[in-house]
């Protein structure tokens, strides 16, 4: 147990600045979303019901999407770590590759924890603003961007500890990057198939951009996006990243130099 | 805790890496001894001293620290050995006090009093961030660390390099005080030979990823002479007692590698005693066999 609250404790104190500033950042960016609620939906109340659930559910994403990111992005510590040479001197120390990952696991699950509890703690304040729930959609919404940003993560600290060289890790990033964009393209159109919508700009009938058909299964989504099933679904995916996440870092921390 | 002679046993290591090889290396540090490593830069130290901390792979050979395996007892040998970089591997934004709460968990005979002392007698403040500490401090910072969880095996790999000759002194002071119990032992590679002639007990020396010395200190300096003659004279010496032949205006000199001997087949030479550095450097040059 000592040897975990050694482990964390290094990755806390080597994180804190950089997540103090995301902190900041997306309090301030929930302060932003908060503010036409705090000074018009809350006068009256019972004038926000449809639009104020569409505005809603765009900002408690625009903040749930926010604190994944910054949740799920690298915290930069396996670089700094090359840079200092702490990363050769860790294997003169007597921390398992598996104690060190799950200190990582660990750190990086505190700060998702932090980002995660604002977000719904926004929503719920949304709640009490407006009398629109969408704490769901927020909590799903974040678990699954930061699953996602975690995926680049695992990628990159594959990357990192992967090559052998500068020549192999410029070699390695740039496939990685290609692939990303690949994947990028095919979830769009997946996604679009899936909603059936329109291509950006092309309207139908009356001007809407999505018939009337689309709308509906669009709303299907976001209904299902606030579903106890999608919480479930998006904690499964997040827990399966980790793992994921855990077995990278493990391995980096089991590799030796060439 | 196994009962071991030798803190370091090398057996027939062998490293490959493109255009250099660490070929077949074999040598033991006995238990309370300071092993000096010498050789110039690129011969093999720092590999050796990879090696044997298990930072890269070995092809073949074995390797036993503390009587036990590099590899498969790593957690139980890191426990109780401490290492000395060239360079501070610890991260600038953190100071003394964070350091010793990150080694307290790791080491369990971490001792934060003995730590305490060492840096009082260092003068290294407890508060300051590492990296406003200058060259000198950050090198005695990294030993104060290694020094305070009661290690019975120090390895550093040219610690003393790159410091002023009052700091060197007083850290290889603080070196013989840490072996008096006679429990601990010190493997400390270095191309600075007089630091490891003040200290050593023992000296190995790599060179090009072959060993070719290993032995007592004393025993090596006083086997190895310099003969000094006439560059005429050089053809009368038996090539089997010269390391190199080193030309001068003045005429040559001799490296031997058994004085005592030399001493009766060459009477009329003169034959001075030989420090590591000379013995290094003729070494170094044994292919050429003559150089200036």
């Amino acid at each position: 147990m000592k040897l975990y609250r050694s482990l964390v404790y290094r990755e806390l104190k080597l994180t804190r600045k950089r997540f103090l500033i995301m902190l900041v950042l997306f309090l301030l960016t929930g302060l932003l979303l908060l503010m036409p609620f705090l000074i018009g939906a809350a006068d009256d109340p019972a004038n926000a019901d449809e639009d104020a659930f569409s505005v809603l559910f765009l900002c408690s994403a625009t903040l749930a999407a926010t604190g994944g990111v910054l949740a799920g992005t690298n915290n930069g510590i396996l670089k700094a770590d090359i840079a200092s040479g702490w990363k050769r001197y860790a294997w003169v120390l007597p921390a398992k590759p598996v104690q060190s990952a799950v200190a990582d696991v660990l750190v990086k699950l505190l700060w998702a924890g932090v980002f995660g509890l604002l977000s719904a703690g926004f929503a719920a304040l949304c709640l009490h603003l407006t009398g629109c729930n969408v704490l769901l959609h927020t909590i799903n919404g974040f678990l699954l961007v930061t699953a996602a940003t975690l995926v680049i993560d695992v990628v990159y600290t594959a990357i990192v500890s992967l090559a052998k060289s500068g020549k192999e890790l410029t070699k390695f990033i740039l496939i990685a990057t290609g692939g990303t964009f690949a994947l990028f393209v095919i979830l769009s159109r997946v996604f679009d198939k899936m909603a059936g919508t329109t291509t950006i700009g092309q309207t139908v009938d009356g001007g809407d951009l999505l018939t009337e058909a689309q709308q509906e299964r669009l709303m299907q989504m976001i209904d299902f996006l606030g579903s106890g099933t999608m919480t479930l679904i998006a904690a499964g995916i997040l827990a399966a990243v980790c793992a994921v996440y855990f077995l990278v870092l493990r391995n980096a921390y089991e590799r030796r130099e060439a | 805790m196994t009962a071991f002679e030798n803190a370091i046993e090398i057996r027939g290591v062998t490293k490959r890496y493109d255009g250099f090889t660490l070929d077949n290396i074999s040598f033991d540090v006995p238990k309370g001894c300071i092993m000096g490593f010498i050789g110039q830069n690129g011969a093999g130290k720092t590999t050796t001293i990879r090696s044997l901390l298990h930072i890269t792979d070995i092809d073949s050979g074995e390797i036993r620290l503390l009587g036990l395996d590099h590899v498969k007892d790593e957690t139980a040998i890191k426990k109780r050995i401490a290492v000395v970089f060239d360079e501070l591997p610890f991260h600038d934004v953190f100071t003394a006090k964070d350091m010793a709460r990150i080694f307290e968990g790791m080491y369990p005979e971490w001792d934060n009093a003995i730590y305490t002392q060492y840096l009082e007698r260092f003068q290294l403040p407890v508060k300051k961030k590492i990296g406003q500490f200058s060259k000198g401090m950050k090198m005695k910072f990294q030993i104060a660390c290694a020094l305070s969880h009661n290690a019975e095996l120090l390895v550093m790999d040219e610690a003393t390099t790159g410091l002023d000759p009052v700091v060197r002194d007083e850290i290889l002071h603080i070196f013989m005080e840490y072996l008096q119990n006679g429990e601990r032992s010190i493997l400390m590679s270095s191309h600075i030979t007089s630091d490891l002639e003040k200290i050593a007990d023992m000296v190995t020396f790599i060179d090009r990823g072959k060993i070719l010395l290993t032995g007592y200190k004393d025993e090596i300096i006083e086997q190895h002479g310099i003969l000094k003659c006439d560059t005429e004279r050089i053809a009368e010496i038996d090539a089997e007692d010269i390391v190199s032949i080193r030309l001068n205006n003045f005429g040559a000199e001799v490296m031997v590698h058994d004085r005592e001997n030399a001493s009766y087949k060459y009477r009329d030479c003169v034959i001075d005693p030989a420090s590591l550095d000379d013995i290094m450097l003729y070494y170094v040059h044994r292919e050429m066999k003559e150089w200036s």
